[in-house]
This record gives structure tokens, sequence and C-alpha cells, in this order.
């Protein structure tokens, strides 16, 4: 739905406003009375295991009809006008709103915040638009650190100062610019708690790359600016989440996107991420205590039943889906932060770099299968898909050594050279 | 007789007998008004008598009421005929049916209270002859979906009289009047016996068909009147839907596009104020939602939605975490 720039001004918003306002009108004076507003419907996923859904497609799975002829979709209606008379104004006015401020607009109409949220997605399915492009903002609880720098609305936000430093994810990801990084891969991990210990850990400083998490279910600017760096800076990308049906969840919201934004899944999703655990066979091959394991619930169970169900798994990844069959085979799940059972920097020094694939430098053209598997313990990453997407990557990398801003990803270096190509990049 | 209104009639004879007492007979013929209509058909007289029986309070008054009804534009009524047109042996049968909806002030007087608050007493004609209630045409009337007219029918009774039917939560000095009216619209050329069973069958079909046609007659002449339940409660949000549409069109800084939707509505953009905006969107929302109301029930219930609230709430309880939520203690630190 972000499509290009030049659909996104606020005055191309505001024509398309125009336009919906004016077929409505159009729709109620008609003799036949043809009152109807056509909203498309988006999923990413289905439970149809046959696997000839249309679900990989980006396109509208079908209509809903709105018409004044049922309560629900009158409300549903009474709410969406409200909300689109409040976006109206804000990009008239060029000033930004939360969803929150909308909902304390009408809120004995409005009753749930999730009723405005489902209004703000209609209205950008309608308007053929990102919410962003509504002037509606997000609270992002996102966090990064690592060998970073860009800047926001020319607020330069420098990583690379202090690597193991929190900073937030910024908000208005359309304003972030000039991103630089000499980092070798991004790093997802679930919680904050994990961030945290890596943080602790000095783990930036010592493995050179860029660590970023979403805080639990990644909100939408974490999305957004996670998928801008990916795109700006070419980097492999991992997820680290706990071996349960929510971390898999989590893993799956940054893959495929969520149901809830399916419309604009396209430009949310990440599709090359690699997963690197924790994974159930990381209980043996880590020589976990068993007091380190719990048992899963009936609801986790059921949630694991329910995402064994979506089709893109068996589609797109079925190395995870293998992994999920054996959570729940296993009946047991376990938090990352089990591994401090070892010590407490065990994440940061053996279990992670483990997992990581060594060296950029590897990923060659006509490396066709896996990167060179780390020295001591830990699987391969998990969602390496195909040979021939290692090879695009693998192509992008060395294409983009020869564009300037660039350089520094295909260089290897020690941390003492470092410095001095900071220094270099900033004059 | 006086509610058919049959301006050609029979004449009945009254025949005086002796007696020591010097009893006296009294008119047992009471002069219908002259009533001119433009159409000679059956159901207009049936239509006017009716009216003339809800107005003089149920022929308890000699004239109208004119405290209570101040013109007969008080009256909502609705007319439906029914006939059996095929050939055979029902051909002919004609079933008339009106239906009057009436509505008394809250300061009417106590004598102009109907006498059976809530009920409605079905009034029953067959050839031009008063007589009880058939059995089928009872049925007939049961069997109606009074909810798609707003209606909830209580209980029915019969006994020794014309049909009673009482209605639940009737709005205060709401009041509906029926009558049918069977006949022969011209007899066949010979009489033939048919089974009882299809001649209720056939009796209790025009019965139905008629009633429903007098109900939608009813509603179309006469909008808000007769909506369904949930009619009602969508009527309830046009006041809502109203004010935010003429605010998306007021506050728009695009004079071109104001003028435009207000060219839409039928108003004159010039010294246009809000709440005349409001009102007229208010009418068309009202127009659209009533005319929703009387489509056949099938029609509205076949609206196709590929996906339902069930689905998307199914497929929410996963997704997204947004500002404002917090995460789930036993799982994040």
């Amino acid at each position: 739905m972000e499509g290009n720039n030049s659909i996104s001004r606020p005055s191309d918003m505001l024509i398309r406003i125009k336009d919906f306002t004016r077929s409505i009108i159009k729709g109620m004076c008609k003799e036949q009375s043809s009152f109807v507003v056509h909203i498309d419907r988006f999923r990413n996923y289905c439970t149809d295991s046959s696997g000839h859904c249309c679900c990989s497609s980006d396109t509208a799975k079908g209509k809903e009809l709105i018409t004044l002829q049922r309560e629900c979709h009158v409300h549903r209606l009474d709410v969406l006008l409200r909300v689109l008379l409040i976006v109206q104004q804000l990009l008239q006015e060029n000033k930004h709103g939360s969803k929150r401020d909308i909902f304390y607009m009408h809120p004995s109409v409005f009753r749930e915040q999730s009723v405005v949220d489902r209004a703000i997605n209609d209205i950008c399915i309608l308007l053929q638009c990102s919410r962003h492009n509504l002037n509606v903002v997000s609270v992002g609880k996102g966090l990064v650190m690592g060998w970073l720098r860009f800047s926001e609305a020319g607020r330069i936000f420098d990583c690379i100062n202090s690597p193991n430093s929190a900073h937030p994810v910024p908000v208005n990801v359309e304003d972030v610019k000039d991103i630089m990084s000499v980092a070798k891969y991004i790093l997802i991990v679930e919680k904050e708690s994990v961030f945290q210990r890596l943080s602790n850990d000095q783990f930036c400083k010592k493995n050179q790359c860029i660590v970023i998490t979403g805080r639990g279910y990644p909100d939408v600017p974490t999305r957004r600016f996670l998928r801008l760096i990916i795109e700006k800076l070419c980097l492999p990308t991992y997820c680290l989440v706990d071996c349960d049906p929510y971390g898999f969840d989590i893993l799956t919201t940054y893959r495929f996107g969520s149901m809830q934004m399916a419309f604009d899944a396209k430009f949310l999703r990440i599709s090359n991420i690699q997963w690197i655990g924790v994974f159930i066979s990381d209980v043996d091959r880590f020589s976990l205590p068993q007091h380190c394991l719990l048992p899963l619930t009936n609801e986790d169970k059921s949630r694991t039943e329910a995402l064994l169900r979506r089709c893109y798994l068996e589609r797109e990844v079925p190395e995870w889906r293998l992994e999920l069959e054996l959570l729940m085979q296993r009946g047991v799940k376990f938090e990352i932060e089990a591994l401090s059972a070892h010590s407490l920097s065990f994440l940061s020094e053996v279990y992670v770099p483990s997992k990581i694939k060594a060296e950029p430098s590897t990923q060659q053209l006509g490396s066709a299968t896996q990167t060179k598997r780390p020295s001591t313990l830990g699987a391969q990453p998990l969602g390496t898909k195909s040979p021939s997407i290692n090879r695009e990557h693998s192509f992008t990398i060395v294409r983009r050594t020869f564009n300037l801003p660039c350089i520094l990803q295909s260089i290897n270096f020690s941390q003492s050279i470092c410095p001095s190509f900071i220094h270099f990049f900033r004059n | 007789m006086r509610i058919l209104m049959i301006p050609k009639l029979a004449i009945e004879i009254g025949i005086d007998h002796g007696d020591p007492s010097g009893s006296r007979y009294e008119d047992i013929i009471q002069a219908i008004q002259c009533v001119s209509l433009s159409s000679d058909s059956n159901i207009e007289y049936l239509k006017s008598g009716l009216e003339d029986y809800v107005l003089k309070h149920n022929h308890r008054l000699h004239n109208i009421c004119h405290s209570c009804f101040p013109d007969r534009e008080h009256l909502k009524v609705g007319t439906g005929v029914a006939c059996c047109s095929k050939s055979g042996r029902n051909a002919g049968q004609v079933l008339e049916a009106v239906i009057i909806i009436s509505q008394l002030s809250k300061s009417t007087s106590p004598s102009c209270i109907p006498v059976c608050c809530g009920k409605t007493e079905v009034l029953y004609y067959k050839d031009f002859s008063p007589c009880l209630i058939s059995r089928p045409s009872l049925n007939a009337l049961t069997s109606i979906d009074w909810k798609s007219y707003g209606l909830t029918l209580r209980s029915y009774s019969d006994e020794n009289s014309d049909a009673l039917l009482e209605w639940e939560n009737l709005p205060l000095g709401f009041h509906i009047d029926i009558v049918l009216h069977r006949y022969q619209k011209q007899y066949p050329s010979a009489i033939v016996m048919l089974p009882a069973n299809q001649k209720d069958t056939t009796e209790r079909s025009l019965t139905r068909k008629a009633v429903k046609l007098a109900l939608d007659n009813l509603k179309e002449k006469n909008a808000g009147v007769l909506l369904t339940a949930q009619t009602l409660k969508i009527r309830s949000y046009a006041p809502d839907l109203a004010r935010t549409l003429a605010g998306l069109i007021l506050s728009s800084n695009d004079s071109n596009f104001q003028g435009e939707c207000l060219s839409l509505l039928g108003l004159q953009p010039q010294k246009i104020k809000s709440e005349a905006v409001e009102n007229c969107i208010k009418e068309r929302l009202l127009s659209v939602i009533d005319l929703n109301d009387r489509k056949p029930q099938r029609n509205q219930e076949a609206t196709p939605y590929l996906f339902d609230d069930r689905f998307y709430k199914e497929h929410n309880c996963l997704d997204d975490y947004e500002e404002g939520e917090e995460a789930d203690s036993s799982l994040y630190l």
C-alpha cells in the first residue's frame, strides 16, 4: 500500500477522501438507491493445506459490501466516516495524531481502541495507502543498537558512537535518511530482556552488527524501519525468538506480516529473514537442564495447532514448520534466557555467534548452497530458502561493493581499523 | 354492512307484527352516507367504510370524531386484493383486505379510547355478509411474519366473535383495524362442490396474499411505518451519519467539491447552513433505509459477505501489538 511517493502526498490523500465522499453522496441520491461501500479484503494466510490457495499473491481476496441493511455495518460505517473526518482535518491542517488521540475524540461511539484501528485499516484499503499517509502516527516501542547511523527530520542518531546503547526506533520512518553502517548483519531479538542482555555483554562491539527488538510483537514503525535498513544496507537478517508459540508467531509476523495489516504486508514483511533459534533441538545440542523446560499449556497447544495450519508455512518455509511440529511433539517450551543456565554471557559469546553465518565474504557468486558452517555448535540458520536466493543476495553485495556508500560492507577490517574508516566516512 | 358500503344492495324488509303492548319496529337499515368514489371497485368502498368505522370510533359515534381525527390524513391505510385467477374450480374467488393504523393523542378523551387496547378485532365478511372469520383465514393471519412489519403477535382468539389479535408492545394510542372480505367475483356456470381441504388452502393462500399486499401498500404510502426492529435501530444512526457526512463536505477546503456535493443533494451552494445540509442528508439516508426495509427479506440476507466479523476476530488475537497494549507478563520479562 505504500506504493511510490507520488501517491502519498497529503494533497493526493485529500483528493481520494473527496472522491470517496462524493461517491457516498451519489449513492445516496440515486433513485434506485445503490448505497454500497466496497472494501477489499486481504489475507496473508489461510488454513487451506492443499496448496491451491492464493495467499501468496498480494492481491485482494474478495470484497466486503457495507450497506445500510445491517446494524453492525451501519455502526462500522459510522465509525469509519468519523475517523475519516478527523483524518481529513489532520491532512488539511498538516497535523499528526495518534490512534489513541482519535479514540478519545468519540470514546462513547468507538468504545474500544480496536474499533478505531479497524476503521483506520478500512480507510487505508479504501484510499489505497498506508497508515502514515493519513497523518496517523504510532508510538513506536522498538529499540535499535549497533553499527548504524541515520538521521530523522534533521536529527542525527549515531548508534556507532556507542554501539551497545539502545536507541528508540524512529516513528516517522519516512523522514529517515542518510543511513550508514559498517555492520555485517542484522539481528532481530524478540524481547527487550534479550536486547539488554546483548547490550550488557557488549555484543555489538564484539560482533559488528545491528541489533533490533520490537519488544514483543513488532509495531508498524519497527517493521518499517527494519525493512528500510535491510533494503538500504542489503545485510543478512537473523531472528532470535523464544521456543514457544508466541515466539514463532512473532517470527512469522516479521517474515510474512500480520493478518491485521495484510493489506500492507507487501511493504512490511522481510522475506529473507533467517531463523537462528532458539530451537527445541538446542535443548540436547546445548545440554540445557530439564528444569529450564516448561510444559506446553493447553492454550499453547491450541495456538501451535492454529499456527501449523497456516498455508504459508508448508509453502514457503517447510523447515520452520518441521521445527514447530517438533515443538508440539516434545510438548515443552523454553525461553532464550534459559541459555543463561550455562552462564550469563553464553547467549552472546557462544550461542548467537555459533548460529550466525560466519563471514560476509563467503557469500560469493557460485556459492550455491550454504555459507560456511559456524565453527562449533549451532545448526544452520533456518530460512535460507534456495540456492538461487543465496546467489541473488550474494550478487547484490558484490555489485554494491562498487557503490561507494556501501563499500565498507564488503571489507573485512578489525576493530582497530574501524574507527579510522568511520572517521573517514564522517568527513 | 356500513363497512362494505356497497351502493347497490337489496333492501331488507322488516315486518311488523301486532303486539298487545304496542311495540314498534325500528329502522334496522341505517342510511349510508353518500360517498362519491373515483373508482367503482369494491375495495375502494371497503376502504372508505373502514375509514368511517375508525373515524367514528367503531361506529359508537354518529359522526366523525374531529377531536381525535382532524382529518382523514391521520389514518394510515393500506389495501390489498388477491384473486384466484387460475382456471378451474376456484376461479373467481376474491379476497380483499384493508388495514388501517391510527394513533390517538395522549390527551384523548376517555370515551374515545378503544375498548380493546393493544388488540385488533378482525372484521370478516363473506359474500357481502358479515360472519365469523373462517378457520383458514385465521390460520393465514397467524402465519404471517408480522415481525417483518415491526409487529409482534402475542396471541389470538376467535371464540364466538370476530377474530381478536393481541399485539405486544404497541405504542400508546396506536391502533390497528383490519377488515377482510371474501366473495366470488363471478359465479361459475355450475356450482361445483370442492373438497374442503382444497377450498381451505385456496382461502388461506388468498388471505395471506391480500393481507401482505395491504401491509406492503401501507408501508409504501407511509414512510416510517411498520418498520422492523432492525430498521428502527438503523434509522437511529441517520442523524450521526448525516452530521459526519455534512462535516466532510463543509470542512473541506475545496469549494468546488462543496458545490458539487450540494448540487448532488439538490441544495443551493450559496448561503447554505450546515443544519440544512445535515437534514437533507438525513432525509436521504432515511429514504434509503426505509427502501431497504421494504425489500423482500431474502434479498436482504443474500448480500455476499466474503469475510464476516467472526473471521476477522478469529485472526486478530495473535496479530499486531498496538501501542497501549501491555505485554503478557508471563511470557516477557
